[in-house]
């Protein structure tokens, strides 16, 4: 044990001046207080002031005893306590982790924002690593990391830890993404919870999130996520010198976008705004075109105006917004959709106008949309002639026995992506059936006895999609009076998604390369069954040409760091003009990363589509940090090491002195002091001053 | 800030103690507004206990009766008074009584101070007024002359109906002068009064005394019977202050830091000295010299000066009667 002591609460032994104050007063030279009017100075000498009796200290054991018992009470308000060396060196805070997580959303586009907010991470990351394992990650929509955490700490290895951190930020952004703050912060809280937990440690952890905290950041997600308390979040929001923002949001569908001479747009105008003033143009390329829009929207308002377009056969490709101060979301780029004309073959039994054959009920389904012109062919089922397929064919419907030639063509047919629906029209069709499954066990007969209903239907697949809903999914009133049973095969190379109640299938599916092979096992006219005549019919046919060749659904406007199907597209050409070659495999397109007009190409196929940046990212009034409060997110910062070095060992001092109580003998001594000067200043002394005696 | 003066003085007044509680306390005479009511007081408290005190009969310029000396004329004598009281009387004329009293009264700023309720100027007034209060009743003429560096007020000495009054309103609206310079104002007096009678000079005598002898022997030289009546505080005798504090002389103006308990004993020390000196001159000139301070009783103070008036004049006789036998 030390045999020196420590205090507790060393200020406390200020206390123990009150000692000199009443002496230095008692010294201190008395300063002339106001004037005495005197007759005369003529006898008055000139001599400044002596020490006399009253400056003098006469009883020094008094004088002792009572400063004595002063500086008692002061040490024992000070709680001295006697330390061990070797318990105050176990004590030892835990390392603490640190997650710098910085915006790089579009928005962080804005003036000089990025570099900022670069500067502040570099700035918090050197500062963090000198006690604590530091890791920087960056957001927009999705969460990145640019430096992980390391396990070692110090000087050294922190400045090693952060080297080249600036320049690795300011080549990893700012991107055009949106801004996702909820699942940036909640995916490093559960990071950083995960390496607790696998650790069992019970180290401080601390993000500091640096942002331009814009109103768009969907925060409002985090009432989904229960926060963790145990990991504060420090904002250090970087404002931009410039207020005004405007957005602008096409509101018109695709099919608005071909047919309407006017387009929907919301302008949005930020509550921070200075400017009210703005116009709207469309564009060709870089060429304006038409004449502008002036229009007036209030700060923190919003308006839906009609932008005529300027002429039918103008071609546009973004309608612009001027007048605002920042211009990283003042395009909104649009592609009209194509009508394509598309040909559905029919080759089976009866005419057109055969309202008891499945051709008058095809034909009658032939619905065009803003993307397709339908158009029905029909081929006799007794020609054996070729299949009039053509680069326009987007279905084909077989319902007759096919030569080994139509199967081969049917075959290439599907394999390019085509869709072949083949209607099973008799028994004697085993062997087409056969021949387009290439499976020659298949074997079919006429199903006997009453009607047939669906009774099994995988409503997972692409065909039935659109009947998932409660409202939809009722087949019960189909009858199907008669139905082909298909025997054998079809379990390993064909996919039954339905089923008639009786257990035979009813609709068997078969990828063929890019395209498939659909086999309904009646046919819709009312001799087999009612299902032309019911609502199902039209949804049917729409999901046979869905996915159709040709026929395609895939949208042409997204946005930012969206996946677009490719649909069999091999190159892409992005807005900056760099050709992007995809690999044979990839089914989407997910370099998705600037805004603009995206060009895929084929052979002599071209497709079209734009990008826009995410409508939230136009929402670039600043939030104030108090709001992440609002959705339970634990605004703070933890202590640093050293300080909670300190706390712990005060925390340990704090226990030895309690233990200890060494105040309390500090205070009974004090006691019989004071007792003790009561005795001796209660005896009479042997001379009276008429001016007192201090002490 | 002053305090109370102690009880030793610098001079006591001779003769067995008196019991100070029997006269009026000069607080409570100072509250008294009217100057005359105030000296009327005095004079009166000053005749009821002369009845009673036992120096009756020592009074011989005040009283219509004269203790007899040896040498004086014995057809005055009044033997009724003898046959009453076994004692010789002088029986007085009034034409004999008819004296010429000069009242200079220093109004200086130093005469200002006063370390209790009221200024020495005040209890010089007040004793200024009692002497010609209690002369007018002896209906002798008296005369003021109140002086600062030079007089400042002059009312020649008569006695008439209505002279009293206009004496005390003179003396009430003096204002407190500037400095003391006894010189001029003596030389002046001595020049301007011809007539022999009686100057009382009523000051504090604050002041270097270069030219006090010379300017009272002025006076002497013209046949003046002087008294000089010195008024202190009580606290300019003793110096007793307590603090440390900045003094201002009341009279230049000029400013010294003292502690009083450091400097009392000095300051005591020269006042001493200059008190002596003042005694000194006196005694050479012949000079009565009455030392009062306001904390004393004012009949103490006329009584004071009317023994030493009549000391004076035993010695002033026996001085006579001496140079007779040596003739």
């Amino acid at each position: 044990m030390n045999l020196i002591p420590s205090l507790l609460f060393p200020w406390f032994l200020a206390g123990a001046f009150a000692i000199a104050l009443p002496i230095a007063l008692h010294f201190l030279r008395r300063s002339p207080r106001g004037r005495t009017e005197f007759s005369s100075l003529m006898f008055v000498p000139t001599s400044p002031p002596t020490l006399t009796r009253k400056n003098r200290l006469d009883d020094w054991f008094l004088l002792l005893l009572r400063a004595l018992a002063l500086l008692l009470l002061a040490i024992a308000f000070a709680r001295p306590f006697f330390r061990s060396s070797d318990t105050l060196d176990q004590v030892a805070a835990s390392n603490r982790r640190v997650a710098i997580l910085v915006d790089r959303s579009a928005s962080m586009r804005r003036a000089n924002l990025w570099e900022r907010a670069v500067e502040e991470a570099e700035r918090a990351a050197t500062r963090a690593s000198a006690e604590a394992d530091v890791a920087v990650y960056v957001y927009d929509d999705s969460v990145e990391v640019v430096v992980p955490f390391a396990e070692t700490t110090g000087p050294q290895a922190a400045a090693a830890h952060v080297t080249g951190l600036k320049q690795q930020l300011l080549d990893s952004g700012p991107t055009w993404g949106a801004t996702d703050v909820s699942a940036a912060l909640a995916s490093v809280a559960d990071t950083m919870l995960a390496w607790q937990d696998r650790q069992r440690s019970q180290t401080a952890l601390q993000i500091i999130l640096i942002s331009d905290l814009q109103e768009g950041s969907q925060q409002e997600r985090l009432q989904a996520y229960e926060w963790p308390s145990q990991i504060p979040v420090e904002v250090r929001s970087v404002a931009p010198n410039i207020a005004t923002n405007a957005g602008i949001q096409l509101l018109s569908s695709e099919e608005d976008l071909n047919s309407g001479h006017e387009q929907r747009v919301r302008v949005i105008n930020q509550r921070n705004s200075a400017k009210e003033q703005f116009q709207l143009r469309w564009w060709t390329g870089d060429q304006p075109t038409g004449e502008p829009l002036s229009i007036y929207v209030p700060p923190g308002e919003s308006r839906i105006v009609l932008m005529p377009k300027p002429a039918p056969e103008t071609v546009v490709d973004r309608l612009a917004i001027t007048g605002d101060d920042c211009d990283f979301d003042n395009n909104q780029f649009l592609i009209p959709s194509e009508q394509r004309s598309v040909t559905v073959l029919y080759s089976g039994q009866g005419t057109l106008q055969d309202t008891k054959q499945m051709a008058y009920f095809l034909n009658l389904a032939m619905i065009d949309s803003h993307r397709r012109r339908l158009r029905m062919h029909l081929q006799p089922a007794t020609e054996d002639a070729p299949l009039a397929i053509d680069s326009d064919t987007g279905l084909v419907v077989i319902s007759r026995v096919l030569s080994a030639q139509q199967v081969k063509q049917l075959h290439t047919y599907t394999a390019d992506g085509g869709t072949l629906l083949f209607v099973i029209p008799d028994a004697r069709a085993a062997e087409t059936l056969s021949a387009l499954l290439e499976d020659p066990t298949v074997r079919l007969e006429e199903a006997s006895g009453d009607y047939a209903m669906l009774g099994q239907i995988d409503f997972e697949h692409p065909l039935f999609t659109s009947f998932v809903g409660a409202r939809y999914n009722d087949f019960t009133k189909i009858r199907f009076q008669h139905h082909r049973r298909i025997l054998d095969g079809t379990s390993e190379n064909a996919d039954v998604i339905a089923r008639f109640d009786t257990g035979d299938p009813a609709l068997v599916v078969q990828r063929r390369g890019t395209g498939r092979l659909v086999v309904l096992a009646s046919g819709w006219h009312p001799a087999d069954s009612q299902l032309a005549l019911s609502t199902k019919f039209i949804p049917f046919l729409e999901g046979l040409l869905d996915n159709s060749k040709n026929v395609s659904r895939t949208p042409v406007n997204w946005q930012i760091h969206d996946a677009v199907p490719l649909d069999g597209f091999a190159t892409v050409e992005n807005p900056e003009g760099e050709e992007i070659t995809l690999d044979s495999e990839a089914t989407h397109f997910n370099a998705t990363l600037v805004p603009g007009i995206y060009r895929a190409r084929l052979n002599d196929q071209t497709r079209h589509w734009s990008v826009n940046l995410a409508p939230s990212e136009s929402r670039t009034a600043a939030l104030d940090p108090s709001a992440l409060e609002q959705y339970g997110v634990q605004l703070g910062v933890t202590a640093s090491r050293d300080t909670e070095l300190q706390r712990a060992r005060q925390l340990r001092r704090t226990e030895m002195e309690s233990n200890q109580k060494v105040w309390r003998w500090a205070i009974v001594t004090a006691f019989c002091l004071l007792i003790l000067e009561a005795w001796v200043a209660s005896k009479p002394k042997p001379e009276t001053s008429p001016l007192g005696s201090t002490g | 800030m002053a305090s109370k003066p102690t009880s030793t003085r610098a001079s006591s007044p001779p003769g067995p103690r008196r019991d100070a509680r029997s006269f009026i306390d000069p607080q409570a005479l100072m509250r008294i507004a009217s100057l005359q009511l105030r000296a009327a007081s005095v004079v009166e408290g000053f005749l009821h206990g002369l009845h009673r005190s036992p120096y009756h009969g020592f009074s011989v310029e005040f009283s219509e009766y004269r203790e007899y000396l040896p040498g004086d004329d014995l057809r005055f004598l009044d033997w009724r008074v003898f046959a009453r009281t076994d004692r010789f009387y002088i029986k007085r004329f009034e034409d004999e009584t008819n004296l010429r009293c000069e009242l200079l009264v220093d109004t200086s700023r130093s005469m200002g101070f006063g370390s209790g309720a009221f200024s020495k100027l005040d209890y010089t007034r007040t004793l200024a007024a009692t002497i010609a209060y209690f002369l007018s009743l002896q209906r002798d003429a008296v005369g003021l002359r109140a002086f600062d560096q030079r007089i400042v007020e002059t009312l020649p000495a008569r006695y008439r109906p209505g002279h009293l009054h206009r004496l005390l309103l003179a003396l009430e609206r003096t204002p407190a002068g500037s400095g003391t310079d006894l010189s001029a104002p003596l030389e002046e007096i001595a020049a301007t009064v011809t007539k022999r009678g009686m100057i009382v000079l009523i000051s504090d005598l604050l002041a270097p005394l270069d030219k006090l002898e010379t300017s009272l022997g002025y006076l002497r030289s013209r046949g003046h019977e002087v008294v000089l009546l010195r008024v202190l505080d009580p606290a300019e005798i003793d110096f007793s202050f307590d603090s440390p504090t900045m003094f201002r002389d009341a009279e230049s103006g000029q400013q010294r830091y003292v502690d009083p308990r450091s400097a009392r004993s000095e300051y005591q020390s020269r006042f001493r000295e200059h008190a002596a000196a003042i005694k000194s001159t006196c005694d050479l000139l012949g000079i009565d010299l009455c030392e009062f301070t306001t904390d004393q009783p004012l009949e103490l103070a006329l009584f004071d000066f009317i023994q030493s008036r009549q000391q004076r004049s035993r010695h002033v006789a026996r001085r006579s009667n001496r140079q007779r036998r040596d003739a």
